[in-house]
C-alpha cells in the first residue's frame, strides 16, 4: 500500500504534467479568443466584424489605426454608408464609401460603387476584370460604430515585422514559464 | 507586492477604464445637442445630358445652387460631417436608384465651411443610370449629412430638398460626341 502512494505521489510531481497543464492552458487562451471572435461573427451576420484602418483614403474621418465595428444583417444599402468590401485578386478588405446603389432586381441585387472621401476619383481603377459596379456578393458589411486609434498596435506590428516577432515571442515565454496558481 | 509589473499594469488599466467610460458618456450625451438639417436647392443648368460611350449608360451633367446652415449640426461627439447631394428616382417598372452626385466634408475647425452657400456649383460625379431612362425622368432630390463621430455609432440625416425633370431628348450637342 505504501509502495503504491509512493509511485503515484512520484507520478504527480513529475515535470511532464506541469509542462503538460501549461500546455493546455495556453491553447485554453487561444481558443477562448477565436471563440468570442466566432461568436461575434454568428451576431452580426458578418465575416470580419471588426476591421482596422490601414490605409488613409478615408481621412479625416477615420484615421490609420481606428477600430471600425460592422454588421450585415441589413442589406438595404444607400449611398453614405461606409462599406467594407474585397473583390478580384485583393485579400485585404477595402473601406470606402457607397456613392451610388442601382437596383437590378426589386429590393434585392444592385449595382454598386464606392469612393474614399479622401480619393479624388471613384473606385473603378482599383476593381478587377474591368468591374464598374461592386454586386452585394462583394460587401462584407456596413459600418456601425467607431473607436479611435484603438488598433494603432495592429498598423504597428504590421508595419515593423520584428516587433510583432518579439511580442508574439514574448507572450509565449511569459506564458509557459508564468507560475501556475494551482501550484 | 508593489513590484515595478503591477505598477505598470495597475496605471494601463485604469487609464483604459476611464477612458472607456468618458467615451461612453460622450457618446452618450451628444445626442441632446442635434438639430435638425435644412437645405435650399435649385437646379440653375443642365450642361450635358446623353449616352456615355464607354459605360453605355445614360448620363446627366449639371449645375445647382445650395444653401445649407450645418452650425448646429455639429454636437461635441462629431469629428466632422460629411454633406451629400442624392438624386432618387424608380425605373419604370419600380426599381429605386440613388446617386450621389455632389459630396464635401465639413470639418470642425473651419467654421467658414458651416454655412453652405454654393452658387452655380458643377455636380462633382455624372448622374448615372444603366437602364438608360433618364430621358423625361422626374427626379428627387436629397440633402443628406453624415455624422462621423469621435468615438461612437455614426449616424445619418436627410431632408428632401426638391425635384426637376430632366429633358424629354439628348441635348444635342453632347449626344455624338466622343467622352
Amino acid at each position: 500500500m505504501e509502495a503504491v502512494k509512493g509511485t503515484i505521489s512520484e507520478i504527480a510531481g513529475m515535470k511532464m504534467r506541469k509542462l503538460l497543464l501549461q500546455i493546455v492552458s495556453f491553447i485554453m487562451i487561444v481558443v477562448s479568443a477565436l471563440m468570442i471572435w466566432k461568436s461575434c461573427m454568428v451576431l452580426t451576420f458578418c465575416e470580419s466584424p471588426i476591421v482596422v484602418v490601414l490605409s488613409g483614403s478615408m481621412e479625416p474621418s477615420f484615421a490609420r489605426g481606428d477600430i471600425l465595428f460592422l454588421t450585415n444583417f441589413d442589406q438595404d444599402y444607400t449611398p453614405g454608408d461606409i462599406v467594407v468590401y474585397t473583390q478580384g485578386s485583393y485579400e485585404i478588405p477595402i473601406v470606402h464609401r457607397l456613392i451610388t446603389v442601382q437596383e437590378i432586381e426589386k429590393d434585392g441585387e444592385a449595382y454598386l460603387l464606392t469612393k474614399g472621401d479622401n480619393n479624388n476619383v471613384d473606385d473603378r481603377g482599383l476593381y478587377d476584370n474591368n468591374l464598374t459596379y461592386l454586386n452585394k456578393k462583394h460587401i462584407l458589411g456596413k459600418i456601425r460604430a467607431v473607436a479611435p486609434y484603438v488598433g494603432i498596435l495592429t498598423i504597428l506590428l504590421n508595419d515593423y515585422p520584428y516587433l510583432k516577432y518579439t511580442v508574439i515571442g514574448g507572450m509565449l515565454i511569459m506564458v509557459l514559464v508564468a507560475k501556475d496558481p494551482q501550484s | 507586492m508593489h513590484s515595478l509589473k503591477n505598477r505598470f499594469s495597475a496605471i494601463c488599466f485604469f487609464t483604459l477604464i476611464c477612458m472607456a467610460c468618458l467615451s461612453l458618456f460622450n457618446w452618450g450625451t451628444a445626442v441632446i445637442q442635434r438639430k435638425p438639417i435644412d437645405a435650399d436647392f435649385s437646379l440653375n443648368k443642365m450642361s450635358k445630358f446623353g449616352v456615355h460611350p464607354y459605360l453605355n449608360e445614360d448620363f446627366a451633367q449639371f449645375k445647382f445652387n445650395l444653401q445649407s446652415d450645418l452650425t448646429g449640426v455639429f454636437d461635441w461627439n462629431t469629428y466632422d460631417l460629411f454633406a451629400f447631394l442624392t438624386v432618387e428616382y424608380e425605373s419604370n417598372d419600380g426599381r429605386k436608384t440613388e446617386v450621389t452626385v455632389w459630396d464635401d466634408i465639413i470639418l470642425r475647425k473651419n467654421t467658414k465651411q458651416h454655412k453652405i452657400d454654393y452658387k452655380n456649383m458643377q455636380v462633382e460625379y455624372l448622374l448615372s443610370d444603366k437602364n438608360k431612362e433618364l430621358r423625361g425622368k422626374t427626379v428627387q432630390v436629397y440633402f443628406n449629412v453624415d455624422h462621423m463621430p469621435v468615438v461612437g455609432f455614426t449616424q445619418k440625416q436627410r431632408v428632401h430638398v426638391g425635384n426637376f425633370t430632366l429633358p424629354e431628348e439628348y441635348l444635342a450637342s453632347y449626344s455624338a460626341k466622343r467622352y
